[in-house]
């Protein structure tokens, strides 16, 4: 039965897959579009051949930036979710602001952006770290939040003072919350590097990102190439999302009821 | 916002970057055994547009005035006027009309000579398509960016009255529809228009009424500190200029290719081509233009014209917008 | 002795949570050393709370309350608390879970592994000492959860329905557990239940209480010698002293119609 399952699990979404490029050319052949309106993916994978070293050093700029503006989040991310989770009044008066910041839409901060951080790595940086960061605040903040009140009485009848019920207690109990918190960051950073490139990036270094494939593309029409950036791109983005589900695996996996428990 | 409190702004934030930087100020030695460090900040990525100071770059033509002129890649929302008045540059290029707008806003820059003698600004259309002049534009469709400046003189001073659509650049759509009219630059998009086996046309919409330089630019404060650096900066921008388009454009071009692996050979000379037979940079001798020039007489009319069609919202004088003391003599 | 100074003594305590009304109303109760106490009533008179007094977790009202001769935080170091989950903490393993207490009173490395090996040994769990909390069984858990309570040799333990979760096998196997460590580490008890027949199996003296507000009903004195067998539950004596606690129950949850 379970073989079964997973059997099915693979088959699937061959076929819907097979389906779908089946549509996509027969698109093709009846509306006798052009390559560079609708390529096909055929004519895409070739573009991603003859582009690869370019998509390569691409994506390597842009995972540059997209980790970059993750680490940020994630540590400032960390540091302020303390400050809010474990002090009321702090909590009372930062989050109302940061809520407004994470109203703001990130495109209307460009230009402040780029005047503050400057073009280029800095700019991208700071665009990926304001999309990846509340992500990790708000669910932070949360856990920390949400530590269980016998715990918290059990270590008060250890005499355990603020620092112990901090660092033994609430940061650990927070920490699949944490992870929830990179898990939605690592969807949102690639995303955020490409984005930050396409809007202040400046290719320095001899290699724009993925971002700036768009714009290099788009003016001298390689529309195969353009989709093979979507393709590259969201392969980017599997990279990260699998990264951050290792890390989670690894330090939730023993003891967290998110993962199936071997039975002895 | 007032003027002044702009330059106030304008003042913490430079403060801001230049502390935060630890940003050497140019000290000018006697020797010339050390050179002068200066940024120039471009408006876009490297291009064939930037060619003449990646000439000057490469020829040695800034070493042999004593400077070591790092240009500085620009890109979408580049802000290069920004970046020049916080002093994260000390210099930098864009659109005259740009610079002339900024400084009646407060903004401490001023133009130090021109780049180009008219902007690069076009109307891409189809081979077919009977444009010849911007009067054909009558009661069509265009693509274009909202809020150009052309668009306001085309429609009011031209008295051409045409419908607008945002501008995505995406040159895909142009080449699918013959009936396709859009914004350009003649230096760039009908290449790869071209490319596509699509024979097109560009229209330069620089015209007599409406003549927009592209200029170079320096921070009021490195002006005001350094002119003999920003004298020698123009002179060897220019020189780097003249050779790239009438000497041998491969120094700069290897420079270029090297920042953009996506820059062809073809195209880089299409798009010098493109500069010489529009007379863009070295201007049009007949008419008493040069590579450099700036007159006050034209900037005084771009001026008026701005203020007429409701871009500048106040008077602002041309000694405020530009100098003129680093313009070389007839070469 | 009348010489021996009371574990805990309540003197007219009253309390009531914030502006509240009264939860507890004049409490008087001296707890000897050695004690077993078992406090059983109807839900929300005030079982957790008296617990949650003498721990020094929540303040009284009026009156006075002192455990060991002084406030109950300061009597903290010689109390230990065990609540109705076992509250383990999941991301640690039995063994580190055991450290805890150690550990928060910066003991030395070596010194909180042995202890809390010795720990384990003595509820039976040395060979799930590196198991995680959802890998042990609710009986399990518990067990880990006294003997982090033991590890620092408290004078005093206080048991909030430590076995209400659990079916009546393994409750039976506890309670007779636990009889056994008290042998091995004595400790006084204050033990909060809604089973009579646990209270009458592990107590030397059982508080019967009303609720509206919250008070002592009676006191019944189990006299049966410590240690206590299994067999003694087949008692006639012990069913009747059940049933003489069932009956003080039946008293405060259906009020006599006057
Ligand atoms: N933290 C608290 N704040 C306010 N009221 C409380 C609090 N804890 C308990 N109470 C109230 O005190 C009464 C006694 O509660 P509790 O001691 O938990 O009863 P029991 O354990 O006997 O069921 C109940 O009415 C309950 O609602
Ligand atoms: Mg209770």
């Amino acid at each position: 039965m379970k073989k079964h399952f997973s059997v099915l699990t693979w088959l699937l979404p061959a076929v819907s897959g097979l389906i779908f490029i089946g549509l996509w050319y027969g698109v093709r052949v009846v509306s006798g579009l052009q390559s560079w309106i609708l390529p096909t993916p055929v004519e895409i994978m070739a573009a991603a051949v003859h582009e690869h070293t370019r998509l390569l050093a691409a994506a390597g700029h842009t995972a540059l930036g997209a980790l970059g503006g993750f680490l940020l989040a994630a540590i400032l991310g960390f540091f302020t979710s303390l400050l809010l989770g474990l002090s009321k009044s702090l909590r009372a008066s930062l989050y109302p602001w940061l809520l407004m910041l994470q109203m703001t839409p990130v495109i209307v901060l460009t230009p402040i952006i780029m005047l503050w951080a400057g073009p280029g790595m800095p700019g991208i940086i700071t665009i990926t770290w304001l999309i990846s960061y509340f992500p990790i605040v708000a669910n932070l903040t949360q856990g920390l939040l949400s530590t269980d009140m016998n715990h918290v009485a059990l270590f008060r009848m250890c005499n355990a003072n603020r620092w112990q019920e901090v660092l033994l207690l609430r940061v650990p109990a927070a920490l699949p919350y944490y992870l929830a918190g990179l898990r939605i960051a690592a969807t949102l950073a690639p995303i955020g590097a490409i984005f930050g490139e396409y809007m202040v990036g400046n290719a320095s270094g001899g290699t724009g990102g993925l971002g700036f494939l768009v714009y290099s593309y788009n003016t001298q029409i390689k529309i195969p190439a353009l989709f093979a950036t979507a393709l590259t791109s969201c392969l980017l983005g599997f990279v990260f999302v699998a990264a951050v589900a290792w890390l989670n695996w690894a330090l939730l996996h023993k003891w967290h009821d998110s993962y199936e428990r071997a039975d002895h | 916002m007032s003027s002044y409190l702009l330059r106030l702004f304008f003042a913490g934030l430079a403060l801001i970057a230049t502390s935060g930087c630890g940003q050497k100020t140019p000290a000018v030695s006697a020797s010339g055994a050390t050179l002068v460090k200066v940024r120039f900040q471009t408006d876009w990525f490297p291009q064939p547009e930037h060619g003449g100071y990646y000439q000057a770059l490469a020829k040695g033509y800034y070493a042999a005035e004593g400077l070591d002129v790092e240009i500085l890649p620009g890109g979408p929302n580049a802000q290069v006027m920004s970046s020049v008045a916080v002093g994260r540059a000390d210099l930098g290029m864009t659109n005259g009309d740009d610079v002339i707008v900024a400084v009646a806003r407060g903004v401490p820059i001023k133009m130090v000579a021109a780049e180009m003698q008219r902007d690069a600004q076009g109307i891409l259309f189809h081979a077919e398509h009977p444009i010849r002049s911007l009067q054909d534009l009558q009661g069509k469709t265009i693509m274009a960016g909202a809020g150009s400046a052309w668009i306001e003189v085309v429609r009011q001073k031209l008295g051409v009255k045409f419908n607008l659509i945002p501008l995505v650049g995406d040159l895909a759509r142009f080449v699918n529809n013959p009936e396709f009219v859009q914004q350009c630059f003649v230096t760039n998009e009908p290449y790869f228009v071209g490319q596509r086996g699509v024979p097109v046309g560009a229209l330069l919409i620089a015209n007599d009424t409406y003549e927009p330089y592209r200029v170079m630019f320096a921070g009021q404060a490195f002006l005001t500190q350094h002119p003999e650096v920003v004298a020698k900066f123009v002179r060897a921008s220019l020189r780097g200029w003249i050779d790239y388009l009438t000497g041998d454009p491969a120094p700069a071009n290897k420079l270029l290719a090297a920042k953009r692996s996506d820059l062809t050979p073809e195209f880089m000379a299409y798009s010098i081509k493109a500069m010489n037979d529009y007379q863009l940079v070295l201007g049009n001798a007949a008419k008493g233009e040069r590579a450099g020039l700036l007159t006050a007489a034209r900037l005084t009319k771009q001026i008026a014209l701005l203020q007429e069609i409701g871009v500048l919202d106040k008077p602002v004088a041309v000694n405020e917008v530009a100098t003129f003391e680093f313009i070389p003599a007839q070469p | 002795m009348e010489s021996v100074p009371p574990i805990v003594k309540f003197t007219s305590l009253q309390k009531r949570y914030g502006v509240g009304p009264v939860v507890l109303a004049t409490i008087d109760l001296t707890v000897a050393p050695n004690d077993f106490i078992s406090f059983i009533g109807p839900s929300g008179c005030g079982k957790s709370t008296i617990l949650k007094l003498v721990s020094g977790l929540s303040p009284g009202s009026t009156g006075e309350l002192t455990v060991m001769g002084v406030k109950p935080r300061e009597a903290r170091d010689r109390q230990a608390f065990i609540f109705q989950d076992a509250t383990l903490l999941p991301w640690l393993t039995a063994q580190l879970n055991v450290e805890i207490p150690l550990r928060l009173r910066g003991r030395p490395v070596a010194e909180r592994q042995t202890t809390a090996r010795k720990m384990l040994e003595l509820v039976g769990l040395a060979k799930v000492a590196d198991y995680y909390p959802r890998q042990l069984s609710g009986g399990m858990k518990m067990r880990v959860s006294i003997a982090r309570a033991l590890t620092l040799a408290p004078h005093l333990l206080l048991l909030d329905e430590p076995f209400g979760a659990l079916d009546e096998m393994t409750r039976n196997r506890l309670n007779e557990e636990l009889l056994a460590v008290r042998a091995v580490s004595p400790f006084t008890a204050l033990f909060v239940t809604h089973s009579v027949s646990e209270a009458v199996f592990l107590s030397n003296r059982i508080v019967v209480m009303a609720a509206n507000p919250g008070r002592f009903h009676a006191e019944v004195a189990i006299d049966f010698p410590y240690p206590r067998r299994p067999d003694l539950r087949g008692q006639p004596d012990f069913q009747a002293k059940v049933n003489e606690v069932t009956r003080l129950l039946h008293e405060v949850e259906i009020p006599p119609s006057s």
